[in-house]
């Protein structure tokens, strides 16, 4: 027969799929796109970001040097800013909300914008789970709690939320974080569990809350000439594959979500689960706010859009 | 040095690489101190106002970067790069000159497509800043902008190397 | 493919191109005989994205700062200080160098920062008291590496992170390991002092001498404590302690001693500009050859090749440890350790060689590689601030280089040097 089609595919992950939902989602994309077309393509995983930082693998698959790659809310507001409204401080009261979000019309309306503006086919939002928030002083549950903290913030949107929860943001690029908190230039943070867990900032950090603020979110892009050229059969068998890979790594980020909590509260940090009410009580400081700051950020309709997806989803699942 | 050379050519190209030079350090030099500006400011608000900026360490960055990528000509120029410089002790004369013009076109090759591949980078650029409303392509073109500075500061060294090459044969001749 | 790429090297260095453009015009033949041209589009993407990094942002600082110190008079005060307590010994300011670095290896994480930081200072100083300048280089690109063996250091948190061991059990593993690389070099630098009899202060220590020099010294001496207490205190990352020390250099400078004119300032920044112009050049040609290897996966054949060699534990750490001298010729060490770790350290783990043991082997192993030439930071960044020729400096450098392949081979052969103050702190059960 013939040799395989060779198609690169990069991610910023570990190479372990026990470790890294991404890579999960990798190899069940391609064991089931293998499946469907009798091994035509040979699916090769460069992981760890050893083909370069997020910002790279975005140019070498917009050049088709590599042909996927999975990028994360670390990069991909800056080649199309509506994707952070995902980010949306308190949008989702669960995972289930989320993802009928993301599943749903209003996400795939996203991916087609995004296509759109950026060149690059958008196949997927792949969750990552919420985040949790780090700090050495207390655990955090009412808004006092923030008070006097200095929190390390990713960028502006997260910023925006630690100040109207009352603590103050201060912008450490990440490889210096761990030592920031070592000594004490900010005294906590907000980052995945499993994050928490494998970049050692038990280490620094006392307190871990798990309060549903942000949802960490991920994207499947692809070239699009590359796309294009693939035969009609083979795109569909492509779809469905993708599909399956995102559903791998979503449930994979749960399960590394549940393993962070237990394993970090092993290695001695106090973790902290905040009910209904209390997150309520934080969603009324920071909610609106950031999402007024978002609309700055781009089209508004994005922000209100969210706003009716997130209420429709609710009604769906029975929440309201 | 060569300004009042007979020939003018080799006036002219010293006149132009000397002036582009000074341009491109002027250039560097508004990049650094703007850098160690922006790098302070980022402390004395975080302690002083109680209120950082978000953007501080990425606009250092990106003024490293012109500061890195302009300052590569200006090395060029001033014979700062690092080299082995064993063939031009050892081999003859006439070899040693014959690989200095092809370290030269070697140069000229590497700095070609970095020009070209730079400026395709700059177009299809499509990312913006992270914590600013700056599309990226202004600290792309960094990339294309030194190489070009290099190529054409490698250009003029060249011309002013034949014209004296030219110049030494012609007094042999006589 | 991998021979290919060492013979294109060798012929475009030796005829005398400029080694950043020997990688990178090797990487682009690579990428050509690849028969793939989308990947030429990745050479100005690592090299543009290369240069946008955080972890470089210190080293013109650092530069800078150095640099603006010894135009304002701040180094010459400095050394006569340090001079006066450490000058009566056979080479005490090559001592001091060294001292300096282990010091200041307790503030940064960067050794490249490091050679320019002390570089810019001890080199003059020392040349002027009668040192030759390739043995001063020498002695400071030697000491320099320590910076990132002692910590803090960013290469271990970059590793800690990569492969999934404690970082603070690194910081602790290095400490000792770091502080043998220093004694070394300095018992070699007295044995070289003696031997080649260089100077020492004749200045005594008496009280009167001692107020003198340390109230000429005193805004010198702020500078350390500004910056190690704000980097301790918690006060500022050391990225940002950097540019602090170039503002309190230029507040000495252009308030205190007032000597410094615009003009020379504007020159003084414009030569440190040069210089990382230098830098750029190689490093961001090395980040590019770096995609090569990884698109290639080279660094996977490579360890293959080892499992099938030997499957004895000494016989595979000298392997992996030569073969890391080999890549540390020609790689960067963020990359090396990037695409190295993750592929060299499953091997010597299931040979029952500690996680925390082969991260500090490997972290001092490419560390020693920033100096070994053809290609190294440090080589690189003590070249710049020397003005000397590589053949010069590496003929300076040999012995140094030797010493510090001697602690390696004792850090990768007893585990207990390393082991054993994670130990005490309980990184290890
Ligand atoms: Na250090
Ligand atoms: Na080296």
């Amino acid at each position: 027969g013939d040799d395989p089609v060779r198609v690169k595919f990069a991610h910023l992950g570990k190479a372990d799929p026990f470790k890294a939902a991404a890579h999960a989602g990798v190899l069940a994309f391609g064991h089931v796109w293998n499946k469907s077309t009798a091994g035509k393509y040979k699916i090769e995983v460069y992981p760890r970001g050893t083909l370069g930082k997020e910002t790279d693998l975005l140019q070498a698959v917009k050049a088709n040097a590599v042909q996927m790659i999975v990028a994360s809310m670390v990069s991909l507001h800056r080649i199309f800013p509506p994707s952070q409204v995902m980010m949306a401080p308190y949008i989702f009261k669960n995972d289930a909300i989320a993802w009928e979000v993301f599943d749903g019309p209003y996400g795939q309306k996203l991916l087609d914008a995004m296509t759109e503006k950026t060149g690059l086919k958008a196949l997927a939002i792949q969750d990552l789970g919420f985040l949790a928030i780090t700090n050495n002083k207390r655990p955090l549950v009412t808004s006092e709690d923030f008070k006097g903290i200095k929190f390390r913030a990713m960028g502006p949107l997260q910023a925006a939320m630690f100040k109207s929860l009352g603590g103050s943001a201060v912008p450490i690029p990440w490889p210096e974080v761990y030592t920031s908190l070592q000594t004490g230039v900010v005294g906590g943070q907000t980052n995945a569990a499993f994050v928490v867990d494998a970049f050692k900032l038990y280490e620094v950090q006392k307190y871990l809350s798990l309060a549903n603020s942000q949802m960490g979110y991920q994207i499947w892009l692809c070239n699009k000439s590359w796309y294009d050229s693939l035969p009609e059969q083979d795109k569909v068998a492509f779809r469905d594959a993708v599909k399956a890979g995102r559903l791998t790594a979503r449930n994979m980020s749960l399960l590394l979500e549940s393993q962070a909590a237990q394993s970090l509260a092993k290695k001695g940090m106090t973790v902290t689960s905040l009910n209904g009410e209390q997150v309520s009580k934080l969603q009324k400081l920071a909610g609106p706010a950031c999402l007024e700051w978002l609309k700055t950020q781009m089209d508004p309709k994005w922000v209100d859009e969210l706003v009716q997806a997130v209420d429709a989803a609710e009604k769906k699942l029975g929440y309201k | 040095m060569q300004t009042d050379n007979p020939s003018g050519i080799t006036g002219f190209a010293e006149n132009l690489g000397r002036f582009i030079e000074m341009a491109a350090g002027a250039w560097c030099v508004i990049c650094f101190v703007a850098m160690t500006l922006v790098a302070l400011m980022g402390v004395f608000f975080r302690y002083v106002m109680q209120n950082p900026f978000m953007w501080t360490e990425e606009v250092a960055r990106y003024l490293l970067v012109w500061m890195g990528f302009t300052a590569i000509s200006i090395a060029l120029r001033q014979g700062r790069h690092i080299k082995i410089e064993i063939a031009e002790k050892v081999a003859p004369k006439p070899v040693a000159k014959f690989l200095n013009y092809l370290v030269d076109a070697l140069i000229a090759l590497f700095m070609g497509v970095l020009f070209y591949q730079g400026v395709l980078m700059t177009a299809n650029n499509m990312l913006s800043a992270s914590t600013l409303p700056l599309s990226m392509e202004w600290i792309v073109v960094a990339v294309p902008v030194g190489a070009g500075l290099t190529l054409l500061q490698l250009f003029l060294g060249v011309v002013k190397k034949i014209a004296a090459d030219l110049t030494k044969e012609g007094a042999k001749a006589e | 493919m991998p021979v290919f790429i060492l013979i294109s090297f060798f012929i475009l260095a030796l005829i005398g191109l400029p080694v950043g453009i020997v990688v990178g015009l090797t990487t682009v033949l690579g990428f050509l005989y690849l028969g793939n041209d989308m990947f030429l589009s990745m050479l100005s993407q690592r090299m543009f994205s290369a240069m946008d990094s955080f972890t470089f942002l210190a080293l013109p600082f650092f530069l800078l700062a150095g640099e603006i110190m010894n135009k304002v008079g701040l180094t010459t005060r400095l050394v006569d200080f340090s001079n006066l307590f450490f000058g009566r010994l056979k080479g005490g300011l090559a001592q001091v160098n060294i001292v300096t670095s282990i010091i200041f290896g307790g503030i940064s994480g960067a050794a490249v920062a490091d050679t320019a930081a002390l570089g810019s200072i001890f080199i003059p100083a020392m040349t002027k008291q009668g040192y030759d300048k390739p043995f001063s280089t020498a002695v400071t690109v030697a000491s320099s590496i320590i910076a990132p063996i002692i910590p803090p250091s960013i290469i271990m948190v970059l590793y800690g992170a990569i492969m999934e061991v404690s970082i603070a059990g690194l910081f602790a593993a290095g400490i000792v390991p770091g502080l043998m690389i220093g004694v070394a070099l300095m018992i070699l630098t007295r044995y070289m002092a003696v031997k080649r009899n260089y100077p020492t202060n004749p200045e005594k220590m008496t009280v009167k001498n001692i107020t003198r020099r340390t109230k000429g010294a005193i805004w010198a001496l702020l500078m350390p404590i500004v910056i190690l207490g704000g980097i301790l205190g918690g006060l500022v990352t050391p990225t940002e302690a950097a540019a602090v020390a170039v503002g309190l250099a230029l507040f000495v400078g252009l308030v205190v001693y007032r000597n410094i004119s615009f003009k020379e300032l504007y020159n003084v920044f414009l030569r440190s500009a040069v210089t990382i112009g230098v830098i750029t050049l190689l490093l961001s040609c090395a980040s590019v050859l770096a995609w090569f290897l990884a698109i290639e996966q080279i660094p996977e054949l490579v360890a293959k090749g080892f499992m099938a060699l030997s499957d004895n534990r000494y016989v595979i750490l000298l392997l992996i440890n030569l073969f890391l001298i080999l890549v540390g010729m020609f790689m960067d060490i963020g990359p090396s350790l990037l695409i190295l770790g993750p592929i060299l350290a499953p091997l010597a783990i299931n040979l029952g060689v500690h996680p925390l043991h082969f991260g500090i082997m490997m972290c001092v192993n490419l560390n020693i590689a920033l100096m070994t030439p053809p290609m190294g930071g440090c080589l690189f960044m003590g070249m710049v601030v020397s003005d000397l020729k590589l053949g010069t400096l590496v003929k300076a450098l040999w012995p140094f280089i030797l010493v510090e392949f001697a602690v390696l081979a004792l850090v990768v052969y007893v585990p207990a040097i390393t082991m054993t103050v994670p130990r005490w702190l309980g990184f290890v059960h």
